[in-house]
């Protein structure tokens, strides 16, 4: 019994030694790795280069909104002195001031705000930003 | 799974394929490929996949093998890597009825035919033990590696290696016994 156990072992040894890959493998294993180093050197270049143009393309547009904003919010900013909004009493004056706060620059200032910039009196004394603690009342 | 000086023939040819040396990899390949391929017939539900797990595992040993930092012999880290293909493998397809020789076409070389033959039997026969035991059994008697390298490969101790393929033995014979029966 033993020796038919030893020989049955064995003959599974030498059919599992028989087994070879089939001879098709190889070669398809090589184009399949020389068709992913083909796309490899402009995937990733490609990919980086598109990153970089949005980084870039982000930037540009950050700083053109900022310029585009900045004398908007030095239309605005003297607002802040005679900001009606802190003393509320005519809730139409409030808002129609508010608007004198916007970041829009197409927006027309206030009637109540300052035509021109440098018409508050700290500003006509060297502050860039006149902010006054005491509200004037409309 | 190889021997001392295959393996340390192996790093050379590593060394050489990381120098750009395409055709290094090519012998690599055919080193070991039929290995892999056997490992992957016994692991796998299906047999036609075994052809595919060949490829994946060697389309990652070729972006490994760049920063392969000889820890382990190559033949332990195809090992592995078979094991692992062959499980992803395992998880897409649920085990399935082998598959009818007969209806193999006329296309299809003779020898191959063999080949898938002898494979079937074989995966019979081991269709008894439990995945530990098969893993001990394909390595320690059918590679005919030593107890060291099969307890570094499955990540156990040489003691348990040889209980475990004591075990794997006994179940295969009793099952021989019965089929005679």
């Amino acid at each position: 019994m033993r020796q038919t156990d030893e020989g049955f072992l064995e003959s599974l040894k030498r059919d599992y030694e028989s087994v070879n890959t089939p001879p098709f493998i190889t070669q398809r294993t090589l184009t399949a790795i020389e068709s992913q180093q083909t796309r490899h050197p402009w995937f990733r270049p490609a990919l980086a280069a598109m990153l970089l143009c949005s980084l870039v393309a982000g930037v540009w547009m950050g700083t053109g909104m900022l310029q585009t904003s900045t004398p908007a919010l030095q239309l605005a900013i003297p607002n802040l002195g005679s900001s009606p909004s802190l003393t509320i009493t005519k809730p139409a004056v409030g808002i129609q001031n508010l608007t004198g706060f916007s970041a829009f620059p197409l927006l027309p200032p206030s009637p109540q705000a300052p035509q021109k910039p440098g018409a508050h009196p700290r500003e006509r004394a060297g502050h860039a930003f006149p902010i006054s603690s005491k509200p004037r009342h409309v | 799974m190889s021997s001392q000086p295959l393996s340390h023939h192996d790093h050379e040819l590593i060394a050489q394929f990381r120098k750009g040396d395409a055709d290094a990899f090519v012998i690599l390949m055919e080193r070991h490929q039929d290995r892999v391929y056997r490992l992957a017939c016994v692991f796998l539900h299906r047999l036609d996949d075994a052809a595919d797990v060949v490829q994946e595992v060697f389309i990652r040993a070729y972006k490994s093998l760049q920063r392969f930092f000889f820890r382990a012999q190559l033949s332990t880290w195809l090992y592995q890597t078979t094991r692992n293909v062959c499980s992803e493998f395992n998880r897409r397809t649920p085990p399935t009825a082998e598959p009818d020789l007969l209806q193999a076409g006329p296309d299809c070389p003779h020898t191959e035919l063999e080949s898938t033959r002898r494979m079937l039997r074989i995966r019979c026969a081991l269709t008894v033990l439990s995945e530990r035991q098969r893993s001990v059994v394909v390595l320690r008697y059918f590679e005919s590696l030593s107890t060291a390298e099969t307890a570094r490969m499955l990540g156990c101790r040489e003691g348990t290696v040889k209980a475990t393929l004591h075990q794997a033995m006994k179940v295969l014979k009793s099952r021989l016994t019965t089929f005679e029966e």
